[in-house]
Order: C-alpha cells, then structure tokens, then sequence
C-alpha cells in the first residue's frame, strides 16, 4: 500500500500550521493512491488529544514517539524507524526549518530521494511527481522517485490546511 | 580543531540561470563564482580561528564540481582556508542532492574534520539540505541557519531562528553546522591573499580516491528524477482597495487576508 507518513511539528501544545497543511496535502495525496496517511508526532510527553486532533485533518493513524524537542535527529530516528518497520511509500513535511533538517536526514538515513521547497504534488500512474519552483521561481521543476521512500519537503505555506 | 567548509562554484549572479533542457541540469556556461553563501561560512571558520578560545589548525575548503570549481577553492583560500580539496569525477556529475551530499561525506571523511560549516543554501540550488544529508553520513550532529556560534573546546552554542521562535542548542564537536546570511559580514580578501592563493595546496581527488560508490552518484543513479520544466503559472492582478473610507479600508484588507487563512 502506498501510504503517507507526515511529520507533525508542534510547540507550546499546538499543531504547526504548515504541519496541519502537510496532513492535509497527505491525506488527499494517499487517497489518490489507495493508501492512508499517518503521522507522527516526536516530544516528551506528548497529549493525546493533541495526537488524535490529526484525525480531523484526515490522518488514518497517528505515532507518537518519546524524544526532545525541536532537535531533527530524534525525529529522523523516530521515523527512519517507522519508515523501516511500515508500509510506507513517501514522507511528507510542511516545511520550514525542522522539516528540512529531518527530511535530508532521513533521506540520507534510508537512500530516499528528496525534493524540497515544493509548491505542488500530484498523484499520477501510482506515484507522487513533486513540483517545485528553481531558478528564483522564474521555472517550475517536476520531480519523481526512483527510490523505495520518496521524501517530500513543502515550502512554507505551500499546503492548505481542510 | 580542523574545520572544513564547503563551498560552491554557481553561476555568477549577472549571469542569466537557465535548465538544459536535455538533461535537466542547470546551463553551467558563463562566468562563475563562489556560492555567495559560503563566503558566511569561511568567515565564520576565520572568527573561530581569530577567536583564541579553540585553537584551530587547519581550516580546509572542499567542493565537488568541475575543473573551473578550482577558482571557487582559489577565492575560499584567498578568504582564509589554508588549503583545499577538489572532488572532480565525470561518476558525480548530474548528482541530486542525496547523492552529492553522500559524495561529499566521503570526501569529507578522509579529512576527518572537528568541524563541518557551510552556507545555508547555494545560489542556484536553493535547496537548504546539503549539511543535514552530509550530517548524517558522517554520523555528526547538525545545525542549519545557525545566526550566531560560540566556541568551546569540545562543543557549540549556537543560535538559530525557528518556525516556533529562537533556539539556543548546545552541539557536541564534531558537527556540520550550515550558517545563516546573517551570522557575520565577510571580509574582503586583500591582494596579497588573491595573488597567493593559487601557491596554497590543492589536492584534487577522484571518486574512487576517497571511496565513492559509483553506484550511488550521478544523475542516472540519484534517486529523485528530473522529469520536466515547465513555465509558473501566471500570477493573478493584485486587488487594488481605494481608500476613501480609512475604517471602511480596513475592514476590507482584515476581511481579505481572513478569507486567506493569512491571519
């Protein structure tokens, strides 16, 4: 199955914005592509109800993994672990600095290709192709996977939070 | 300490940026020069080094590119770097990030650095992710934008803006740590540094030097694929709201940036 794994930041009890975003973007995406979109929330203690909130932004099932905050490398663990142990086809983030911190690290942790800065994904013969402005965003560049794990790193902003 | 640094060689900003639109690659002809970014990062290497509080033995700039990416090591030594290595192999070109940054931890591996910095982005790459993919291949902890570095003997404090707000992180040596714009103002190379540049060491290394699996590099083998280049889309006319009512203004511009989600 082609799922999704969203990372999910969240600071002072919320969810992130572009966060809420990329659970969105994931949760159309893996409908598109007869899976299910998960995410994964890393922290010390994190509130359940915080967790189960994803649902209401169309995650099917939501990790939450015991770590220090703000830090990428626990997180690139947390789902490198996920990633390794689950069904997952592609790992989605909404961007900012985290998300381009955890989404290199991971690419590098499981040989994934990563495309970053993406303004736009679209599900098309069974696999994500990502579009993302280059050159000053004078061009917009479309990019696919070879690799088992796609990993997809929004811009920010770029995910309309439904 | 030995510091390495990254560097760049990326078209010149005069220079007009465009695909190649058989390969995908960006057009590479014209004049060049040093990822402005990376200037950041040598500065930040000479501050470390000026500062007295760790004593720096080498700082070493290394790029992968090109035979012309040489002036790009000629203008990091002329900034500071004591000398400088060249990944050069037909095997990495086309690379993607993934792929470069696996490329460069080798390279990087041999020098056995204390600490890794780079800028945060190259001009034509603007891709934010190189420290992070090389991070993790060395095994190093790792820091983007950071805006502000304090030395101790054995770690980092460092500063960075979030998302969330401003961090402060304490980072065991050794790191790779990707600097900010705004972390320093680099210095002018004097012309003595310019004209003795060129007698600094250079050692060029190939792929299989410094233990590159060739099946991992290059554009056939990354693993996220160019497929096409299009135009973006047209932008829409701005909305032009006259003010003739100031309160009635407002309302209006609070009620359009509401309809965006934007406050």
């Amino acid at each position: 199955m082609a799922n999704i794994l969203i990372y999910a930041l969240h600071y002072e009890g919320a969810i992130n914005k572009n966060s809420l975003g990329a659970v969105s973007e994931g949760a159309k995406l893996a409908a598109e592509l007869g899976g299910e979109a998960h995410a994964i929330l890393v922290g010390e203690g994190v509130d359940q109800s915080l967790a189960a909130s994803l649902g209401n932004y169309g995650a099917k099932k939501v990790l939450v993994a015991e770590g220090p905050e703000g830090l990428a490398q626990p997180v690139v663990d947390a789902m490198g672990a996920a990633i390794s142990n689950g069904d997952y086809k592609y790992a989605l983030f909404g961007g900012g600095l985290l998300g381009f911190e955890i989404g290199a690290g991971l690419a590098a942790r499981l040989g994934a290709g990563v495309a970053m800065e993406v303004t736009a994904v679209r599900a098309e013969g069974g696999e994500l192709i990502a579009e993302r402005p280059i050159l000053g965003d004078s061009a917009i560049s479309e990019i696919k996977y070879r690799s088992p794990v796609g990993i997809v790193i929004g811009r920010l902003n770029a995910f309309e939070i439904k | 300490m030995k510091i390495c640094v990254l560097v760049k060689e990326v078209p010149d900003a005069a220079v007009e940026k465009r695909i190649n639109s058989s390969t995908g690659r960006m057009d590479r002809s014209g004049e060049k020069n040093l990822n402005p970014y990376d200037t950041h990062a040598i500065e930040a290497a000479m501050q470390v080094r000026e500062g007295g509080v760790a004593p720096v033995e080498e700082i070493v700039a290394v790029t992968m590119g090109p035979e012309s990416a040489v002036r790009a090591l000629h203008k990091a030594v002329s900034l500071g770097a004591d000398r400088s290595v060249h990944l050069s192999d037909e095997a990495v070109a086309g690379s993607d990030v993934a792929a470069t940054g696996y490329a460069l931890a080798q390279t990087l591996d041999r020098e056995k650095p204390d600490l890794v910095l780079l800028g945060q982005q190259s001009d034509d790459g603007e891709c934010y992710t190189i420290g992070a993919v090389v991070a993790e291949h060395l095994g190093m902890p790792s820091l983007t934008q950071v805006i502000k570095m304090d030395v101790a003997a054995d770690s980092l404090r460092c500063e960075r803006q979030a998302e969330y707000g401003y961090d402060t992180v304490q980072i065991s040596l050794p790191a790779v740590i990707s600097v900010g714009d705004a972390i320093n103002e680099p210095r002018y190379p004097s012309l003595k540094a310019i004209m003795g540049a060129k007698k600094k060491p250079l050692d060029t290394v190939t792929a299989g030097d410094v233990g590159i699996d060739a099946s991992k590099v290059g554009g056939d083998n990354s693993a996220a694929q160019w497929v096409a280049a299009k135009a973006p889309p047209a932008k829409a006319a701005g909305e032009i709201i006259e003010d003739e009512d100031t309160a009635e203004t407002v309302e209006k511009i609070v009620s359009w940036l509401d309809e965006r989600k934007l406050i």
